[in-house]
């Protein structure tokens, strides 16, 4: 019996040089890359879609609150607008330069923030996008890593780098890359090399951010005696790092933004995450119990420091193009040393 | 004993900062160019860290220098200059094959990630790399060390009566016809027999028939002896009922224990008998280029030259020699041969070729990995339409042409073809000459940096 022909696949063939054209998917510093068609086309078509680990939806009855959300937004702006057009109809029967002046003033505001909410809508259509694609491109390139193939990481090595190709910082990293990658690494390689040389010095500066957005708030709530206040400090401080985090890896968010994010980072942190970082809370548990032996409040202060600092990591994973390799992974455990160190009345690495 | 003890901790703790890397292949597996490439690449990755990204004392930039010196003891020093030469030259070229033993050191000079050692104030720290190049063929005496003369003379007849040898070998066979073993040996007549059978071996290894397993090795290449040295007039007989002494039988088996013992034992002891590392070289599409018989003699042969290994050696005493081989690589050479979404398939084919040996080695705690290389990389991954299909080729300068050609050569297999597998035409390779180089960059290669890091990467943290 043999083997029908097909089974070998194509047969030996040679070509004229000069009908051929490179399989290097033209890796360019200059705008996003064109790609081959065939590179491109075999990529997207073969590569399964993989769901985002992080991105868990629970099933839940959502038009009650959604009825209940509009309805009063709906009441409350309704209000407020009569209440505003009733204030400068009194005014304008009291005094009519007065009436005039308040009428401009509403008018004015409500033009501004009509445009600025447009804005900020706009904005926030641009922010989710990328959002998404971060997490689009992250889960491709799992699937990648963990795969054998050649020729589909360098696309995908064009779509992370296309964000930071207009920063001035990343020229050079991006530079070194496309010195070091070629055709004959598998993709996998070339996941490794993208992260060695272009992500991990992000990686850095991300978590300094972190590093001091936990620290500020560990010492904000440590030395603030007031339970509500210390709490509005810790969150002002998480939503900023939050956004610092973000303009790290090239997201610049709007107030919209920032909350999408925000919620993002919080679902994560609270689900899909939640395993990652047993260890490391169970760790940093430990260490706030000793902290509490010493002082309730300073204990207290190292334990929101360290869940700022979870929350920065959690962002970080949530915004970095490609997935943490293991080394990678920053660690809480070495944060909580650096957290008793900023923490008053405490003696260094004692 | 005690002395002896005494002596081996002194030299071992001399030879604290000393990786011996044993490399091994077959015949024009692309031991010189792996050799070559290797101290070429560790003399330039200084200056070009981009050139060796996933070795990673080089990547991090903590390679500083390396250099090359002469080897130790009286074995001559590895021609690197002319090999590189060749390589680098214009016209560019591959190297003369190996005709005889050569040894190099190369230094490396990198800064640690030690912490003690950084605060004790030695931040930089070196690593010397010792390596041997050989005629490949001179493995395949190695098994000759474990194997009785009358068992060797079984299996090389069986193998010599089969097809393709038994064409070349067809003269000495119906010589051996005439010959009694068990008779009173007449010198003349077996100078004649192992005459007869040195020249069709010698036929077999010089023409093309991708045949390996050619013994005794040194009458197919001699290395530092004469051709004619008495001491290669080494062949098979058949077995004799009745071995008297002074039989022809006797008389050759006394020939053939000299040749272990006076040509086959020393190599063994001096150069493999104790090394840190190996790579052992395969080239599978040169196999597969030369049909069913040369990729089984292939499979014969390596599985024959890594049983002779002494794997796994424990305790005091064979640490105390450095004999404690820690991991061993497997490499399809060549890689650069086909493109790059065949070498997933390449390295499958490897591991099949190895997997029993692989096991063995595995078993006695050594680790290993299979990877595809390419030393020198010739050719460039191009996208061709051949009849309407669109097929990833390889592009660059066939060996003995003036202009470049795309090359699909066919698709490698990820299992065993089976007999029914090989037809004709199903392969077609090219050699392809190296691309030029502007100035002292680092050449090309294709995962010289993996083999590197798994090799000696542990030793250079």
């Amino acid at each position: 019996m043999s083997a029908p022909r097909s089974n070998h696949g194509p047969a030996p063939a040679e070509l004229d040089p000069a009908h051929v054209r490179l399989a290097s998917p033209a890796f360019d510093a200059a705008p996003p890359a064109p790609l081959p068609a065939e590179i491109a086309a075999t990529a997207s078509r073969s590569l399964p879609v993989v769901v985002p680990p992080r991105a868990v939806t629970v099933p839940r009855r959502r038009w009650l609150g959604r009825v209940f959300g509009w309805s009063l937004t709906v009441f409350v702006t309704g209000m407020l607008a009569l209440n505003a057009w009733n204030a400068v109809e009194a005014a304008v029967t009291r005094n009519l330069a007065v009436g005039v002046g308040l009428g401009v003033a509403l008018a004015l505001a409500t033009v501004t923030g009509a445009a600025i909410l447009f804005r900020e809508i706009i904005g926030f259509e641009v922010q989710s996008r990328r959002l998404h694609e971060v997490s689009r491109v992250a889960a491709r390139a799992v699937a990648l890593a963990g795969s054998d193939d050649y020729g589909k990481a360098l696309p995908l090595a064009n779509d992370v780098l296309a964000p930071y190709r207009s920063r001035a910082d990343m020229t050079e990293r991006i530079d070194r890359f496309r010195r070091l990658v070629s055709t004959a690494h598998s993709d996998r390689q070339v996941i490794e090399l993208l992260s060695d040389t272009v992500i991990r010095p992000l990686d850095q500066e991300a978590y300094a951010r972190v590093t001091r957005g936990a620290r500020d708030a560990a010492v904000g709530v440590a030395l603030v005696p007031f339970g509500l206040l210390d709490a509005g400090i810790a969150a002002w401080r998480a939503l900023r790092m939050v956004r610092e985090v973000a303009d790290v890896y090239g997201f610049h968010p709007g107030w919209f933004g920032r909350m999408a994010l925000l919620r993002r980072v919080l679902s994560v942190a609270a689900t899909a995450g939640a395993s990652d970082f047993v260890g490391d809370a169970l760790l940093a548990h430990m260490g706030a119990k000793m902290a509490g032996m010493l002082s309730a409040r300073i204990g207290e202060g190292l334990l929101t420091g360290l869940r700022t600092a979870r929350l920065g990591v959690v962002a970080m994973s949530v915004c970095r193009p490609l997935p943490f390799a293991e080394q990678d992974r920053p660690a809480i455990a070495r944060l909580s040393t650096e957290l008793l160190k900023a923490l008053p009345g405490q003696k260094a690495d004692s | 004993m005690v002395l002896d003890t005494a002596r081996a901790l002194a030299r071992r703790v001399g030879e604290r900062n000393v990786v011996r890397l044993a490399v091994t292949g077959l015949r024009r597996c692309g031991k010189t160019v792996f050799t070559t490439a290797f101290i070429d690449d560790l003399l330039c990755a200084g200056q070009w860290p981009e050139l060796l990204p996933f070795l990673d004392v080089a990547a991090r930039g903590d390679l500083i220098a390396a250099e090359t010196f002469a080897p130790e003891g009286d074995i001559p020093a590895f021609p690197y200059v002319e090999s590189i030469g060749a390589i680098r030259g214009d016209p560019a070229g591959w190297p003369k094959a190996t005709e005889r033993l050569h040894g190099l050191r190369v230094s490396i000079r990198y800064r640690t990630r030690n912490r003690v050692a950084r605060l004790l104030g030695s931040a930089t720290r070196v690593l010397t790399v010792e390596l041997v190049d050989y005629p490949g063929e001179w493995l395949l005496d190695l098994p000759l060390l474990a194997k009785s003369y009358t068992d060797w003379s079984r299996e090389t007849l069986g193998m010599t009566r089969a097809m393709p040898r038994a064409v070349r070998f067809e003269r000495w066979l119906t010589f051996l016809a005439g010959i009694d073993p068990g008779a009173p040996a007449v010198t003349a007549t077996l100078d004649e027999a192992a005459r007869l059978y040195a020249s069709a071996l010698r036929d077999c290894a010089t023409s093309d028939t991708g045949l390996f397993l050619h013994q005794p090795a040194r009458i197919v290449s001699p290395g530092t002896f004469a051709p004619d040295d008495p001491l290669l007039a080494v062949c098979p007989l058949p077995p004799a009922p009745s071995a008297a002494p002074g039989s022809f039988h006797a008389v050759m088996a006394e020939r053939y224990a000299a040749y272990c013992e006076q040509v086959v034992a020393p190599f063994y002891r001096d150069h493999f008998r104790r090394f840190d590392a190996q790579i052992v070289l395969v080239d599978v599409l040169g196999a597969l280029r030369h049909g069913q018989a040369s990729f089984d003699d292939m499979r014969a042969a390596i599985g024959a030259v890594l049983q002779s290994f002494d794997y796994g050696r424990t305790g005091l005493r064979a640490w105390l020699e450095g004999a404690r081989t820690e991991r061993v690589l497997f490499a399809a050479t060549k890689a650069d041969h086909v493109s790059s979404n065949q070498h997933p398939n390449l390295r499958r084919l490897l591991e099949e070729v190895v997997v029993r040996e692989g096991n063995r080695i595995r078993f006695r705690g050594v680790a290993t990995k299979a990877i595809a290389l390419s030393s020198v990389r010739c050719t460039e991954d191009v996208l061709g339409e051949v009849q309407g299909q669109t097929l990833s080729m390889v592009r660059g300068l066939p060996v003995g042409r003036t202009t470049q050609t795309a090359l699909f050569p066919g698709e490698i297999p990820a299992h065993f073809p089976g007999p029914q597998d090989w037809r004709d035409g199903r392969f077609r390779f090219l050699d392809f000459l190296p691309a030029p180089v502007t100035g002292n960059r680092g050449l090309p290669h294709i995962g010289i940096d993996e083999a590197m890091d798994y090799l000696i990467g542990p030793r250079l943290g």
